[in-house]
């Protein structure tokens, strides 16, 4: 199968962040580094190669860029300057873009700036939806209570509906990373290969394994960024569970420790984790940390204010400022809801899908066989369509 | 016994002959033969102490020949050849005797063997010697006048160098005009200058050289005489005929390359769009704007590198075989030039391997900078170039080896062959000039490193592509090397060869012509001394290769330094029975040595 190469793919790539693949000559120091490059699944040298070349449907049908956790060490050892880590990094955001269904995150992706207004309109336009929505029908000075300006029962149908609009947009895109990586070749109009449907059921485990731990990040030469990366995605996680299925303890009007500890934990964890990556970002103190695409900082910003606000808010209305916390809530809501309606389904955020169902489409991808010819169009006209 | 003082020194080598060899062994039999005045051994024969002692063996001695044991006379004949002229006595009175690469380093399990091998052939070395006479190097006058065959940039080059140093230079151009492939070129590699325009300047200066006469449309025909005082016979109109004679000391070829002409539907040669790299460089260098071919604008360039060059026998019957060398970076470099065209081009280079060597390799560089896209293909399965049906495009298939083989497929609007260089059709040349040709039909040198642009015909020198393919600036320079060459023999006013050529005993002779039939240098001339047909060897043509010696009928020919009776005592030497017991019978030693 021959592939027809897409001499453009260098140059598109390049508004994602890959800006020095040209250089690169092939040697394969960076797959000899890589402590999670494996035979069956060999980056980044393949990528960059496939990449150098145009092989779009290649690089669209693979998975390697998110098996790699951009440890950066083949950047740093790469004789050429080629930045492999970096290009993996980028061909993240491609793959996400190509995944989008809508062609929003590509638009964002080429785009940053439209990215920024469409975060800075969604936040504006939260602001005065839940102003409007307090100022008429409640109290400013009120936090919890009857007349209270954003009651939590209401917020919490919001959240849901939220919820609910984010898996319609993530789960045809998950479908589409599927279909590339191994419905195409599976199911497809070739179905030259063939997965065991014991093979999926055996190996979805690793979907939830991967998304809690990130135990692959483990295996990366420093156990530092994985620490840190961990402890974000935990925080964040908790902080999600809290919010979905325990709010009514968070909002109650005394302290529940049972559940308020983690709230604690997970809210230190946030901003510890964010202050770490925005002062390494900044000073550009690791590997992976040189090269920072506007989609890495308005991810950031934003988790940011989210976490501070969210801490503002609580502090405010314990203190008894019932007026004051109430503000901070809109804040709050004003980073919430771009984060998680823009950033989740269309940029950064919505590797927190991928990543781990990578590890589980690559496990498939692994006991793909070659599917065997059915007996009545061996031979004949339709072997065509076969081979 | 014949009353002739020989001096025999045996090497160790530092052990690389006394390992294998009894070395003293050697000397105590060579001591029982009456001639041999002086025997002994040395650790390193060839170092200046022992040099010297052999000075002194000589002149305290009177020795009137010596021997030395050692490694290949292709290594030490000249030191110590040396060694006999500084001790007073003619340097072709000295033998050397192979008993390194030929005896230690062949018999390494058999010691006993490799000592009795080592015996005889010393004994046949001073058998040789023992028939030796003085002789005298032959000494030439030459002529301060050259002849440059072929007005290309290392011709023009090379005449002017000769002028400079005041020899006289009769330039020969087949063509109509001088400049030759370079003056069709527009920017060149590496400085970016014109090659029109460098040729340009050559030739003005060559047109206004008072030392230089230029002969164009046309050609050497012919050559006679002798080394330093050539006639060479050149015809100045091709319809008459006309023909003048000049005469040379040297004769400089210049001749150059052809291009490698691809075949229709070799890599889809033939389409509309796909073009050698000569042609391709014509459509790079005519405009400076967007890139276009027959008014559609270039988007996509494939270059396919290696065409009629590196050719596998597997895959192409008759294969050119070697590497052009120029052509890797020719093509960067016009892959360079179109990527400072305005517009977005994509450039892919289809390669074997990439030779730009030397500095020529920031060019590559630069070009990965700019974008190009290098695939190495397997060199059993060469691309494939057709029209696109659906496209209308240019269609390359190939297999990229650093993509694990898979195969891809390029749409082009331009297909560049890369093609090599490929060697001149000059039988006319190469005839008269008796000029060596190497297999792969480019003029040979000497010696690749130590003697690059003489050929074995004295005097006569080969520099630029037709002795193999280079780039203009590597011809120039062997250009450079051809006129110092020139210099060498023509300024001097002389030139010493060696004596060790054939002679012709005349009362024998009865001139049959075999001799001159059987010599590649056409040294035998016919002469007729009192009315008889007899043959004449021109000891400057004559190389002393020996190969007339025994097509004569009536064994008139003899060579000097290698006489018949010198052959015969070497064999004798070879034969002769040593003293010691236990040594192999000789039927044994000569198998080895056979």
């Amino acid at each position: 199968m021959s592939t027809r190469v897409n001499p453009e793919l260098v140059e598109e790539l390049s508004a994602y962040g890959a800006e020095d693949v040209q250089k690169c000559f092939n040697c394969g120091n960076c797959t000899a580094t890589c402590s999670l490059a494996e035979e069956h699944e060999n980056f980044p040298r393949r990528s960059m190669r496939a990449l150098q070349l145009g092989m779009e449907d290649r690089l669209k049908g693979g998975l390697e860029p998110w098996l790699c956790y951009y440890c950066g060490e083949c950047s740093t050892l790469c004789p050429r300057g080629a930045q492999p880590g970096e290009t993996m990094m980028s061909l993240r955001r491609w793959l996400t873009s190509r995944y989008d269904f809508t062609g929003i995150s590509r638009l964002f992706y080429r785009r940053p700036r439209v990215e920024v207004v469409s975060v800075i309109v969604v936040a504006l336009l939260t602001a005065l939806g839940f102003s409007l929505f307090g100022f008429l029908r409640g109290n400013i000075h009120e936090y919890n209570g009857a007349n209270s300006f954003l009651p939590a029962a209401t917020i919490h149908i919001f959240d849901w509906s939220l919820a609910g609009v984010l898996l319609a947009l993530l789960i045809p895109n998950i479908f589409r990373m599927w279909w590339f990586t191994v419905g195409r070749e599976t199911m497809g109009r070739s179905r030259a290969m063939r997965v065991p449907a014991a093979a999926y059921l055996r190996s979805v485990y690793l979907f939830p394994l991967h998304f809690i731990t990130q135990k692959r990040y483990a295996q990366c030469e420093r156990r530092r960024p994985w620490l840190v990366h961990l402890a974000l995605m935990l925080s964040y996680v908790t902080m999600l569970v809290l919010i979905m299925f325990f709010l009514k303890y968070m909002w109650a009007a005394t302290i529940d420790w049972r559940v308020h500890v983690f709230g604690y934990l997970a809210s230190a964890g946030l901003i510890f984790a964010t202050v770490w990556a925005i002062i390494g970002r900044l000073k550009k103190m690791e590997a992976q940390h040189q090269h920072s695409h506007e989609s890495d900082w308005i991810f950031l910003i934003l988790l940011l204010v989210v976490a501070l606000t969210g801490v503002a808010q609580h502090v405010l209305h314990r203190s008894g400022a019932d007026a004051a916390a109430n503000v901070a809530y809109v804040v709050h809501l004003m980073g919430v809801v771009p984060m998680l309606g823009l950033e989740v389904p269309f940029s950064k955020w919505s590797h927190m899908a991928y990543r781990p169902l990578a590890m589980y489409f690559a496990t498939l991808r692994k006991h793909m066989v070659p599917a065997p010819i059915p007996e009545q169009v061996a031979g004949g006209m339709q072997t065509e369509l076969v081979s | 016994m014949s009353g002739r003082k020989i001096g025999v020194y045996v090497c160790h080598c530092g052990g690389n002959i006394s390992d294998y060899v009894d070395v003293e062994k050697v000397v105590e039999e060579l001591r029982s033969d009456p001639d041999v005045v002086v025997a002994r051994t040395a650790m390193f024969t060839c170092s200046d102490a022992t040099q010297q002692e052999i000075i002194e063996d000589i002149k305290e001695q009177n020795l009137d020949g010596i021997v030395v044991a050692s490694c290949s006379p292709k290594l030490h004949t000249f030191t110590f050849r040396g060694v006999a002229k500084r001790g007073g006595l003619s340097p072709y009175q000295y033998t050397q005797v192979n008993v390194r690469e030929q005896c230690s380093w062949t018999h390494t399990d058999d010691h006993a063997g490799a000592t009795a091998k080592a015996t005889r052939l010393v004994k046949a070395g001073v058998g040789r010697t023992r028939l030796t006479v003085p002789l005298e190097p032959i000494v030439v006058e030459t002529v301060p006048k050259a002849v440059v065959i072929g007005g290309g940039v290392a011709g023009l080059r090379a005449a002017l160098g000769l002028a400079e140093i005041g020899i006289a230079v009769f330039l020969v151009e087949r063509e109509p005009r001088l400049g030759g492939w370079v003056a069709g070129f527009g920017e060149m590699y590496p400085h970016g200058k014109n090659g029109s325009e460098l040729v340009g300047g050559l030739v003005q200066q060559v047109r206004q050289n008072p030392g230089i006469t230029v002969f164009t449309n046309a050609e050497v025909t012919g050559k006679s005489g002798s080394f330093g005082n050539y006639r060479v016979d050149i015809r100045v109109d091709r319809e008459t005929g006309e023909t003048v004679s000049v005469e040379a000391g040297s004769i400089v070829v210049s001749t150059g390359f052809d291009v490698y002409s691809v075949a229709q539907e070799e890599f889809g040669y033939g389409l509309e769009g796909v073009v050698t790299l000569p042609e391709f460089k014509c459509l790079v260098d005519s405009n400076d704007g967007v890139l276009e071919y027959n008014g559609r604008p270039i988007k996509n360039i494939v270059y396919i590198y290696c065409v009629g060059s590196r050719q596998d026998p597997d895959v192409v019957e008759s294969a050119r075989r070697y590497c052009s060398r120029y052509c890797c970076t020719a093509a960067v470099h016009a892959s360079l030039q179109v990527a400072a065209k305005p517009g977005r081009v994509h450039q892919y280079h289809l390669h074997r391997d990439v030779r730009t060597y030397g500095k020529y390799e920031k060019l590559y560089d630069e070009s990965l900078n700019k974008g190009s896209v290098y695939l190495k293909v397997p060199d059993h399965e060469p691309p494939s170039v057709k029209r696109d049906p659906e496209t209308g495009r240019l269609l390359v298939t190939t297999r990229d080896l650093l993509a694990e083989g898979d195969e891809v497929e390029i749409l082009a609007d331009m297909v560049v062959l890369v093609t090599g260089m490929v060697p001149r059709a000059n039988e006319e040349l190469t005839r008269a000039l008796k000029l060596p040709v190497g297999k792969s039909g480019f003029f040979n040198e000497i010696h690749p490193k130590l003697r690059p642009v003489e050929t074995v015909v004295d005097g006569v020198y080969i520099c630029g592509t037709c002795q193999q393919p280079m780039n203009s600036a590597e011809a120039v320079s062997s250009g450079l090397a051809a006129v110092t060459q020139s210099a060498s023999i023509l300024k001097k006013g002389f030139a010493e060869l060696d004596p060790l050529v054939a002679v012709v005993d005349t009362g024998a002779c009865t001139w049959c012509g075999l001799c001159d039939e059987a010599c590649p240098y056409g040294a035998p001339q016919q002469v007729h001394p009192n009315g008889k047909s007899v043959a004449l060897i021109d000891k400057t043509a004559c190389k002393g290769c020996g190969g007339c010696v025994p097509v004569c009928p009536t064994k008139a020919i003899d060579l000097e330094g290698y006489t018949d009776a010198q052959i015969r005592a070497m064999i004798d030497g070879m034969l002769s029975t040593p003293s010691a017991a236990n040594v192999p019978e000789v039927a044994e030693v000569a198998g080895v040595t056979s």
